[in-house]
This record gives structure tokens, sequence and C-alpha cells, in this order.
């Protein structure tokens, strides 16, 4: 018969004594790190876009926000590129991150994205793009997914893609409504400018923007869907309002 | 097939071990890819089924044969080719381009591969004997040589319907050869077009050029009330924004999948325009492009506008495709 030999007590307090000595050294140790200013070679930020009706998180229905004019929406549909990313450190060096981002408030993993390499130091600035450059809003330029094909801004309209899709319904005497702001054609890029106050030292910092979608119809045109165009694609001036009033959408 | 426009030409020597060790070679597959046309998204191929020449040929086989179903029915039985694989009796989904859908059944009820669509259409939608499969004189060598089992199961028959599926791949119409500047629209298809790609329609909006279709899912007015038989993706998610939303269809060959709608209410093109010309019913679900004010109830097109409107349409025909003997019944 086999007898198996239970560990007696003075090696279960040795192996006990040990971890608690091992994890004390490694706390030790981390803690050094953090005070010599012994840092990782490069930082990363995760960005993440949180969408919101003034101080309210983005439901999708029913239709129940006011807007400036006193109409009351909904939202369907939010779509939008967000490019260019540019941060500024401290000193002055500047960040870069090439890459065209897809948001889309349906589908989660498109909320947030990470920008990697990023030299550590205290940044104080954030710059982007809503929309993309004139260099790279040509019709077939990104990589044909579906969600870039349904961006698509028509050839026959100058070509490129939709900057923004924000979509949704407004009610005239409880009778719905469609809205649609469709941003596009190179003009209508919206450049934003945040100051900062972050340090980025460590992998997986994060900075969430706050997208507040109540503001694309005020300031400084109040959009009052009952009497301006809720459709505003096939007019240049009227995606020019619209464009104007989104350059306070974006914040910290 | 044109689609399989990357024969590889990998020859796979799949080896199998003897009882006693010794090692043969008993199987030559041929790989291929497939490659997206222009206008197209990129294709994402499933990894663990790589296409080959002898899978895509099983996949045929089996599509046409009646051995899948105890009613004696085929998946063929309601996807006709000369109608792109739909038919009109049962109002069956077009099975064309399907490489592209994340989402399977009007409603996205199955969401994922090709594979787990087909996998759903082998358990639940035939219920599969797969016995018999496996006691036919000739099915065990062909699953074998593809997939190097000796018992088939349901995996292996959705896996060979997936190839064959992923090839049924339209590309060739009129508009595409306008697109590729290769054939001119006449006047009256140019003037659809029109209506189609700009805000006269805004058709453009869920039916993207190169898929025809967004793979997405729409209330676009066709009910006032909502109960279970077009909840749609309602059915699905349970979430109230959804209710008589469906998926967008691809319109690739829309000239011969009719009838029109989930339901199949529309028997003709000229029946469909008609609608969003004059038939949207506004409720708090149907989406904000199909209410535009003036337009509330319809596109207000004229009769020249809706004949156009049918022409272009038409134009997404591809006979190349309809026609195409790869696809047909072995």
């Amino acid at each position: 018969m086999k007898v198996e030999k239970k560990p007696s007590l003075s090696f279960l307090n040795w192996g006990i004594t040990a971890i608690i000595v091992f994890s004390i050294s490694f706390s030790i140790v981390l803690s050094s790190c953090e005070k010599t200013g012994v840092l990782p070679q490069f930082s990363s930020l995760k960005i993440s876009i949180h969408h919101v009706i003034d101080t309210e998180d983005l439901e999708l229905f029913p239709i129940q926000y006011m807007n400036e004019s006193g109409n009351t929406y909904s939202v369907t549909d939010m779509k939008y590129y967000v490019s260019s990313i540019k941060l500024t450190k401290q000193n002055g060096d500047i960040y870069f991150d090439q890459q065209i981002h897809y948001i889309d408030i349906k589908k989660t993993n498109s909320l947030s994205f990470v920008l990697d390499s990023i030299e550590p130091g205290k940044y104080i600035k954030i710059e982007f793009d809503l929309g993309i450059d004139s260099v790279r809003n040509q019709t077939g330029f990104l990589l044909n997914t579906v969600d870039n094909l349904n961006m698509a801004w028509p050839v026959s309209m100058e070509g490129g893609y939709h900057f923004l899709k924000f979509e949704g319904k407004y009610n005239i005497n409880s009778v719905p409504y469609g809205f649609a702001f469709h941003l596009g054609k190179s003009k209508a890029i919206i450049h934003y400018e945040i100051n900062l106050n972050k340090g980025l030292y460590y992998w997986n910092e994060e900075l969430i923007l706050k997208h507040d979608l109540n503001e694309w119809f005020k300031t400084p045109s109040n959009y009052n869907l009952e009497v301006d165009e809720p459709y505003i694609m096939n007019s240049d001036s009227l995606i020019n309002v619209i464009r104007q009033n989104g350059f306070d959408a974006f914040s910290l | 097939m044109k689609s399989v426009v990357c024969i590889l030409s990998i020859f796979l020597i799949a080896l199998s071990c003897k009882k006693d060790g010794q090692i043969e070679p008993v199987e030559t597959l041929t790989f291929v890819s497939l490659e997206a046309p222009v206008n197209f998204p990129e294709i994402q191929l499933n990894n663990s089924n790589p296409l080959s020449i002898e899978g895509i040929e099983l996949g045929r086989k089996l599509y046409y044969d009646t051995i899948l179903s105890s009613t004696g029915k085929s998946c063929s039985s309601c996807h006709l080719q000369t109608s792109s694989f739909t038919e009109n009796t049962s109002n069956s989904q077009s099975h064309v381009n399907l490489i592209w859908n994340q989402y399977f059944l009007r409603n996205g009820q199955i969401e994922g591969t090709l594979e787990d669509a087909m996998l759903f259409e082998v358990e639940s939608f035939f219920h599969t004997d797969i016995s018999k499969l496996n006691q036919d004189p000739l099915y065990p060598k062909l699953f074998k040589k593809v997939f190097g089992k000796t018992e088939i199961t349901s995996k292996e028959v959705a896996f060979a319907l997936a190839q064959f599926l992923s090839t049924l791949i339209s590309s060739n119409s009129k508009f595409d050869s306008y697109l590729k500047g290769q054939t001119m629209l006449n006047s009256s298809e140019l003037n659809g077009l029109d209506i189609f790609l700009t805000e006269r329609g805004d058709c453009f909006h869920c039916h993207s050029v190169g898929l025809m279709g967004d793979n997405s899912f729409h209330n676009i007015g066709l009910d006032l009330t909502f109960n279970s038989l077009n909840w749609g993706r309602y059915a699905v998610t349970m979430n109230e924004v959804d209710k008589g939303k469906f998926k967008t269809p691809s319109l690739r060959n829309v000239e011969f999948s009719g009838p029109y709608m989930h339901d199949g209410r529309f028997s003709s093109l000229e029946e469909v325009v008609e609608f969003y010309n004059s038939g949207v019913q506004v409720t708090a679900y149907t989406d904000p492009i199909m209410t535009k004010p003036g337009k509330e109830f319809g596109l207000q097109l004229s009769n020249q506008d809706k004949i156009d409107l049918v022409n272009f349409l038409k134009a997404l025909t591809d006979t190349s495709f309809l026609n195409n003997t790869k696809f047909s019944n072995p």
C-alpha cells in the first residue's frame, strides 16, 4: 500500500516564510524602479471615446433627448473616422499616429484604440482630425472592408469617404421624422486641439475623450430640425454649418 | 470558376500512417485562394477550412444532393442557380457573395462564418442523418480525401458546403464593367444610377457599391405594426430599436431573385420601386434615411425615374454567374 506523506508543519512554515520574503523583495524592487526613474523605453496610450448627450450616457432608443432648439430626438447611428492624432510633449516633441480609426457606436471594439511606441514624458496637447486628410480621402484609398465601403462617399459627389454619419429621429407633434448629418468632401474635415496635462510613462495608459452629440446642434448655429434641412449631404453650405457646430463636440 | 483566380498550385501530399507505421501518400489536394473583385471587401478566409478544388467539388455535390434531408430536398431545391440561387415559392435568400457575410438569415440569427451558417443548416434545418452519408458508397472516400477523416460528422458536411458557397461570387455585371470603364450604361441606366447614388433615391446608403448590401439591418418602413412575423432583428436581440429590421439583401442579380422583402410581398422590381416611391410607412422604428421631410411617404420619383431605376437594377445582372457551369448540378 502506498502511503502519502503529509507535509510537516515546519515545512509549511518554511514555505510561507519564503513566499513572504519573496513578495517583500519583489515590492522593494518595483518601488525602487519608480523612485529611481527606471522607465519603460516606450509608453502606450489607449484612447477611449465616450459618447454622451450633455452629461448623460448615450442610449439609442427611444426619442428622449432635447437639443438647443427644443427638438426632441434620438440617435440611431454615429459612425466616423478619427485620424492624424498628434500628441505634443512638454518639451515640444511630437508623437504622430498615421492611422485612420473607424468609430461606430454600435461596435464596442471600435470605441477604443491603442497608440503605441510613445516616448515617455509629460504631454500637454492632443490634436486629431474628424475625417480624413485630402491626400488620403480618395475613393479606394482605404482597405476595402465592409465598414469602409459602407462609408464611401459617391464618386459622383467628389468621392472619398463619409467623415461622419450622425443619424437619428425627431418628433413633430409625436410623428417621428429622420435626420442624417453626413459630413464628407475634404474641406469638411474638422481639426481638434485639446490641452492635456498627462504623463505617459508606462504601457496601458488611458485617455478618455468625451464626444457630446448634442454639440452638433449648437454653437455657433442653433440647428432646428423642424426648420432647417435635416438631410445635409447634398448641400455644401449645410455641411459647413454642421461642421462648424462640431468643433466643440470633443473634450476630455 | 472566375472567382478562383489564384490557384496556388500547392499540392499537399497528405500522409497517413499504416498500422505497421509505414507512411504512404494517399491523397493529393489542390488548394486554392479567393481574390476579392474590384470594389469588394477583402476576403477573410477561414483558416480552419482551407479551400481546395476537391473540397469545393464535394460541397457542390452535397449542395445538389437530397441525401442531406429526409424530405427529398436538397439545398438546390430552394436555391436555383437561374434565380441567383433563390426560389420563388419559398422566397429563399440568395446564395450570392455569402463569403462576405457576418450575419445569416434575414434576422441575422446566425452570426459568424459561412461554416457556422452551414452547420446550422445541416443540424437544425435539414436535421441531416449523418449515418446515411457514412454508409454511402462514395461519400466516405470523398470526405476522407478532403478532411482526412474516415468518419463523417456534421462539421465536415458544413465545411464542404461552406467551401462551395464561398465560391459563389457574382461580380461581373454590366455595372461592374461600367465601373471599370469597359462598358457604357445607356441614358436610362445612368439616370437610374444617379437616383441610386444620390439623395434622390438614397439607395447607396444601405446598398453600398460592391456588395450592393451593407451587412447590416434596417427597418425600411414596410409595416405600421409589429408582431412575431415581422419582428426581424428584434427577435434575436430583443432590443426595441431593432423592431422591423431585416438584413439588407444584396442587389446582385436582383432581377432574378424575386419575390422581394422578407415576406415576398412584392413580385416585381416595379412594385419594389413603387413601394420606395410612395408606400413607406413611418413609425418610430423606420430608418431615418427613409423619412426625409417632403419624402416621408416615398421618393416621389417621376414615372420615367422609376423606369430608369429599375433599368439600373437590371444592370446588376451577372449572366456569367447565373450560367456558370461550375456552380451547377455536377
